[in-house]
């Protein structure tokens, strides 16, 4: 069996960020999987707030997920069927969050990101940095405890980039969320309040 | 609730309309083809019990032998001979009008009269027997009038056949012409494919000279008519057999069930094919959206709401599919119906001659008749003075004088006397036909003249 966690041990205070570095393949995914639920850890325990997340079942794992965690992915995981500001309010819906309530919710949210006017445009026609927009937009709009960001920069040019690392780092600041990015970008890095660096399973402090 | 999430799920087949027609298409194709298949075999069952019921009337019994038929004058024999029981000649076969097959049954109208009025049909005027009866209100016509047939009036309807105008008939791909003389209403479902004519016509149209297919039997109820039936059982000859008329339309149906059932399955593997073609549609639509799930799910969503969006998609399509099919099917089996009914002489006589060609015989026919005989446009055969009352052809004993013969026979059909006084054979009430001297003697004898 390979292992591709082993000892890791990591404590974030709240609002605090965590940029996470490594080469591909180190487990930086597996790890925000574990962070959110998704996957289940082998051994050791994974707490928010001071609730065991691995003891949970699945249906437990999933309610957890939906109240706490937003995400933000490379390639954006908009669903191509609804349209930007349905795309935002899906997790307060998903939450149970009345339909009139969830809309001016997610309409203030995408103001917020600078998209106001782009509401009720298909995300086919956005362009990537517009559509990471609104992928921050959908992690933050309900107000998640834990945002994990998987490369947010990865997918967008050097300029954008640049755009949209302070509106993630802002925004998630502004709110009570704790911020996980997992990035090779170093200048994205710099932004959080610490830097690790997975390597052989284990996380190191990188000095700043 | 969630309507968001809906509408992340259900949208996707709107907005790929190739594949949402495909899986639609595919099912209502499947749910019209057991739909039609079924109606029209249900529908043709059911027509084809009721013909046998209608052919067979009230009879209780009948007498068959091989294809050859029964000699005409083993009728004549029994109903002498066994006065306990109702006896009725017939004469079938297939002919064609225009591009549709029907039954041709050749009767007796006297025979059919004492058999109608001993089951009480007049008297309740239900079954193809009291059309008969009603039919043979032109008993002169029809026992006089070359090609006289008696049609049901829906048939008539459909084959734009109107009371005493001519048309064409395909006997086995010779063309022959009748007159229709009377189209009456009440032949009912079961007699609408059936052409009446009289026994001798039948005989001489199908060449079935001093033969019949079947003789029907009415057997009064009780210990006399099994002690009367079991004496006509021993009588028979060789070659002939007694059989009880319900049996042979549960073997009618038994032939028809293989058939029934090959077309129903072939109908399933259609519908086989669409559930296939709908679960092709939905796996893919779902593969498609593997990301947008996997999404879904980590934003929140459970696997129940899953599985809920993807059955709902499926059932959506499915109902959508049905209606469809539905509708589709039932149109689909007015033309099947058609198709089944038909036989295939109804495409293509047996000789393989166009309808054209017929027609061709048919005109060259009519033109040879009428240079034999200036200024007659008649057929040969009512015009031809050969055969009168008193040379018969006739190959069985006639036990009524000319003058009797000749006589309106419905007033002394009703007793069983009369009827065997009218049990003439065929052969003789064909020449009587063939006579226009006949026909005078019968204008002289009528109590009108």
């Amino acid at each position: 069996m390979h292992r591709v966690l082993d000892g890791v041990d990591l404590a974030i205070g709240a609002r605090g960020s965590v940029a996470i570095i490594g080469r591909s393949g180190s487990g930086k995914s597996t790890l925000l999987n574990l962070l959110c639920g998704i996957d289940r850890a082998d051994s050791g325990t994974i707490e928010l707030d001071g609730r065991d997340v691995g003891a949970l079942g699945e249906p437990e794992r999933t309610l957890y997920r939906r109240r706490n965690v937003g995400f933000v992915y490379q390639f954006f995981n908009l669903i191509p069927t609804l349209d930007a500001e349905e795309n935002v309010r899906l997790p307060l819906e998903l939450n149970g969050v009345r339909t009139a309530e969830a809309r001016r919710r997610s309409e203030a949210m995408l103001a917020r990101v600078g998209l106001a006017d782009r509401s009720r445009s298909s995300v086919d026609t956005l362009s990537g940095g517009e559509q990471q927009r609104i992928a921050i937009a959908r992690a933050l709009v309900h107000e998640p405890r834990l945002v994990l960001a998987d490369e947010p920069t990865g997918n967008l040019d050097e300029a954008t980039a640049r755009e949209i690392a302070p509106l993630l780092t802002e925004l998630t600041a502004s709110g009570r969320a704790m911020l996980v990015m997992v990035t090779h970008d170093r200048s994205l890095a710099a932004a959080a309040d610490r830097v690790l660096e997975l390597r052989a399973g284990r996380l190191a402090e990188v000095a700043r | 609730m969630k309507r968001t999430l809906w509408a992340a799920g259900l949208t996707h087949l709107t907005k790929h309309p190739g594949q949402l027609a495909l899986a639609l298409v595919g099912l209502a194709l499947g749910v019209a083809t057991i739909t039609a298949v079924d109606l029209a075999t249900q529908s043709a069952s059911r027509a084809f019990a009721l013909s046998l019921e209608a052919v067979s009337g009230p009879a209780t019994h009948e007498l068959t032998s091989g294809p050859a038929g029964i000699d005409e004058r083993l009728y004549v024999r029994l109903a002498t001979e066994h006065p306990r029981i109702a006896f009725a000649p017939i004469v079938e076969g297939y002919v064609s009008v225009g591009d549709e097959a029907l039954d041709l049954a050749g009767v007796d109208p006297l025979a059919e009269a004492t058999f109608a009025v001993r089951s009480g049909e007049v008297a309740s005027g239900a079954g193809l027997g009291a059309s008969r009866m009603r039919g043979f209100e032109q008993l002169e016509r029809w026992l006089t009038e070359p090609g006289a047939v008696v049609v049901a009036g829906a048939a008539a309807r459909w084959l734009h056949l109107r009371a005493g105008r001519a048309f064409e008939l395909d006997v086995g791909g010779h063309v022959r012409r009748a007159v229709p003389i009377a189209t009456p209403e009440t032949a009912g479902e079961g007699g609408a494919s059936l052409l009446l004519t009289d026994i001798a016509q039948a005989q001489e149209w199908l060449g079935l000279d001093g033969r019949l297919s079947r003789i029907e039997l009415d057997v009064p109820p009780g210990a006399d008519g099994e002690a009367a039936l079991a004496r006509l059982e021993r009588e028979l000859p060789a070659g002939v057999a007694l059989e009880a008329v319900g049996r042979r339309s549960a073997q009618s149906l038994d032939m028809t069930r293989a058939f029934s059932t090959n077309l129903r399955a072939m109908s399933l593997l259609a519908l086989l094919v669409g559930l296939l073609l709908i679960y092709s549609a939905v796996s893919f639509a779902v593969l498609q959206r593997r990301k947008t799930f996997a999404t879904l799910r980590a934003l929140g969503a459970t696997r129940l709401d899953i599985v809920t969006l993807v059955a709902t998609e499926a059932a959506a399509l499915g109902a959508l599919g049905a209606v469809a099919g539905l509708i589709a099917g039932d149109a689909l089996a007015r033309g099947l119906l058609v198709l089944v009914s038909r036989t295939p002489r109804s495409r293509r006589s047996p000789q393989g001659c166009s309808r054209r060609s017929r027609r061709r015989r048919f005109r060259r026919s009519r033109r040879r008749a009428s240079r034999r005989s200036p200024g007659s446009s008649a057929p040969r055969s009512s015009r031809a003075p050969a055969i009168c009352l008193g040379r018969s052809r006739s190959r069985a004993p006639c036990s009524r004088s000319p003058q009797e013969r000749s006589s309106p026979a419905p007033a002394a059909a009703s007793s069983r006397d009369s009827r065997r006084s009218f049990s003439c054979s065929s052969a003789s009430r064909r020449s009587l036909r063939r006579c226009s001297t006949g026909r005078r003697v019968l204008r002289r004898a009528s109590p009108d003249g």
